[in-house]
């Protein structure tokens, strides 16, 4: 993450203000050839390293919650990063990130706490 | 001291190293019956930190999700070897109109990114004392945020942008057409407000 340079906050502005194909390339990448492995997987039905059939569980089907938590996460996202990026900037020494990872999981904690009262 | 750079790892790693590897990460999780998605081990945070007596929510065997910190330890060390044995004087060049935008804002000096730190603002994440309570003021904001609106969503980067992407799930395209919103917002107009008001 750090030598492709997704950990770095310059390329996150740089993608929120569409001036860069770099994170775009590298989800994107990501994005096909996890699709085809996926595929190939389901495909020939192949089992896990234990024997047991692979089902991946659909994320269950609402908007409110992946559009309000969503649009809230991608503002935390543009400024403090996202979860990844947390953990490898923090064993790259950059330790004000800790307060970022600490505040998030602070954030989780708020979520699981208000959980009921939101609209999912 | 141009030797250091002829390390083929030293330099930076063109976005496709990058994106295959992640899918692969991904791919070699689900063979091991796991999902690759970071923000889970927030809630295991919060679980071990003892938020079940606050929530249901937070009352599940965490010790079925310690694979995943352990996996969030090895992103910890990668980021250790990068910086001590893969760094040769990395920087970063990014988009002029980039450059210009957050030199305006006063996030980097007129010549780009500043050598010492490729990766995070100084001024956010290394700053003097003066300047500390307003960095610690948006990094908590953004931390917050983020905490939140991942759990809110049921994913972040990694489980809704990437495996449920991979996964074609229509509620992982909803989540990251927000996901861009949301950061198009906050680096656009949020950013520049706060850091004009503070």
């Amino acid at each position: 993450m750090i030598k492709s340079e997704v950990a770095s906050w310059y390329r996150w502005q740089e993608m929120f203000r569409f001036e860069s194909f770099h994170i775009f390339g590298i989800i994107l990448s990501a994005v096909a050839v996890g699709t085809t492995g996926i595929a190939i997987i389901k495909k020939l039905r192949i089992r896990d390293v234990y024997g047991k059939a692979i089902v991946i569980p659909d994320k269950a089907k609402s908007f409110y919650r992946y559009a309000f938590g969503g649009f809230i996460f991608g503002i935390g996202w543009a400024l403090a990063g996202c979860p990844g990026v947390h953990y490898a900037l923090a064993g790259f020494g950059q330790y004000m990130i800790l307060l970022a990872l600490f505040s998030a999981v602070m954030g989780t904690w708020i979520y699981g706490a208000l959980r009921t009262k939101l609209p999912h | 001291m141009e030797l250091v750079n002829l390390h083929p790892l030293g330099c930076s790693w063109h976005w496709s190293v990058s994106g295959i590897s992640i899918a692969m990460i991904m791919l070699a999780l689900i063979l091991f019956g796991k999902s690759f998605g970071l923000s889970s081990t927030y809630r295991t945070l919060c679980t071990i930190s003892g938020a079940g007596k606050t929530s249901p929510f937070f009352r599940f065997d965490w010790k079925a999700q310690l694979w995943n910190l352990y996996f969030a330890s090895g992103i910890i060390a990668g980021g250790f070897l990068a910086k001590h044995f893969l760094s040769a004087g990395q920087t970063i060049v990014i988009n002029p109109e980039t450059q210009s935008f957050l030199f305006e804002l006063g996030l980097i000096d007129q010549t780009g990114v500043n050598r010492q730190y490729p990766l995070l603002p100084p001024i956010l994440f290394n700053p003097e004392l003066t300047e500390l309570p307003r960095a610690i003021f948006l990094i908590t904001i953004g931390g917050l945020l983020s905490g939140f609106g991942s759990r809110y969503a049921g994913g972040c980067t990694s489980g809704h942008f990437i495996s449920g992407l991979s996964n074609l799930q229509i509620p992982s395209l909803i989540t990251l057409i927000f996901f861009m919103l949301g950061g198009i917002l906050s680096t656009n107009f949020l950013l520049p407000f706060l850091l004009a008001c503070l």
